[in-house]
């Protein structure tokens, strides 16, 4: 059997926009904690009229314009969300009508947040493997505006909408290697949607970034025998700037190397990882790439991908 | 064991929210926001000297902690019991 991986990622991110410039006044927030603090300058929002399932089409649609791609090959699709269209169905049959794929096409949602899209990549990848599949896709999409109080300072100025939706084929441009999980769920109450309502309680969530990511690394690298010299970008979940320093300082990486990409849309959630990677997949000098996805549960993933080439 | 002021300054440096040239003069009686340590660099302030201190510090004694002063006085109150 030939080596599964990621092909191609495609991405959606909504063109509307909010200004966390234009609400200093109103959450008494000034220009240096939006640059340097959250990191977020402004946060996409989805149309009210666009369902879960229409920005995963979008990104589809998107895909599309990067390659050529036969529906009937399409052997399961997985989507990514704990923000779905409806509680029944499954957001997964939805998007499966709504691009018009084969009967024979499996789909399931996986309820993660933004440690998803790494525990998306082995679930798929191994259910991909076990059943001898060609071709796979893998949405992620989490439109937080459909939970934020807007008047809440702690998450109305950090998280944004978009979907993305990764190939999964025997002709990857990048395969994964050794992965990490890990829950921490004394603390599952930090990060909580009660009543249609999100609730984030920055401290628990700073702390457990802090805590549990950099020795996530270490022993990622380790039974990769790899080491962080080794790694040519670190992508992880975009948290916020301060916990993406605060990690980086603790790791003492080369910041150059840690990509920072959330100032124009916000936090994606389990977007997050992929919107990054479909920039740095297409730069050859990345053979190696690291990613960390950590949040809701309080749960967190990470692996590295490494650079097929036509002789590996 | 007791937490000093130069414990608190140091890490303040090592966790890299102040540079050493500015953390060197933060006053022991001044709230911490108006020394350039916001809200966010005061978490990981108190997250580095639970870690090294071995305690936790819960979400409502948080608000109590405005100073220098105040969180040595905590800390060196919660180690001695």
């Amino acid at each position: 059997m030939n080596m599964l991986g990621i092909e191609n990622i495609a991405s959606y991110i909504p063109e509307a926009r909010i200004s966390n410039f234009d609400r200093q006044e109103t959450f008494g927030i000034d220009a240096k904690f939006i640059e340097q603090r959250i990191g977020v300058r402004q946060i996409a929002l989805k149309s009210n009229l666009e369902e879960t399932s229409d920005l995963c089409v979008t990104a589809f649609s998107n895909l599309l314009q990067k390659l050529v791609l036969h529906k009937e090959e399409i052997e399961v699709l997985v989507v990514i969300t704990q923000n779905p269209d409806t509680n029944i169905p499954h957001t997964s049959a939805i998007v499966h009508k709504k691009l018009d794929l084969p009967e024979t096409c499996a789909c399931f949602d996986i309820s993660l947040g933004c440690s998803g899209y790494v525990y998306g990549l082995s679930v798929v990848l191994s259910f991909m493997s076990t059943n001898g599949f060609k071709k796979g896709l893998l949405f992620t999409a989490d439109p937080y505006s459909k939970i934020i109080d807007p008047s809440d300072k702690g998450t109305a100025l950090l998280f944004g909408d978009a979907a993305t939706v990764t190939l999964l084929s025997e002709q990857p441009s990048f395969t994964p290697l050794k992965f990490t999980y890990g829950t921490s769920s004394k603390e599952y109450s930090s990060l909580l949607c009660q009543q249609g309502k999100l609730f984030m309680n920055g401290r628990e969530i700073f702390n457990f970034a802090a805590k549990h990511i950099p020795p996530d690394v270490t022993h990622l690298l380790r039974i990769n025998q790899k080491t962080v010299q080794d790694i040519d970008k670190f992508v992880f979940h975009q948290g916020s700037k301060y916990i993406l320093d605060t990690i980086s300082t603790r790791l003492k990486l080369d910041t150059q190397k840690v990509v920072f990409d959330m100032a124009e849309y916000g936090n994606t959630v389990s977007s997050s990882i992929p919107i990054i990677l479909e920039k740095e997949i297409t730069g050859l000098e990345n053979r190696l790439i690291l990613i960390s996805g950590f949040g809701v549960g309080l749960s967190w993933s990470s692996t590295l991908l490494e650079r097929r080439t036509l002789c590996s | 064991m007791q937490l000093t002021n130069s414990d608190v300054i140091k890490a303040v440096i090592d966790a890299e929210i102040l540079p050493e040239s500015e953390a060197s003069l933060l006053k022991e009686g001044v709230k911490l926001d108006e020394q350039g340590v916001d809200s966010l660099a005061f978490y990981n302030l108190l997250l580095v000297l639970e870690e090294r201190c071995g305690i936790h510090i819960p979400d409502n004694e948080v608000n109590q902690l405005h100073t220098m002063k105040d969180i040595i006085d905590y800390f060196n109150s919660k180690m001695a019991g």
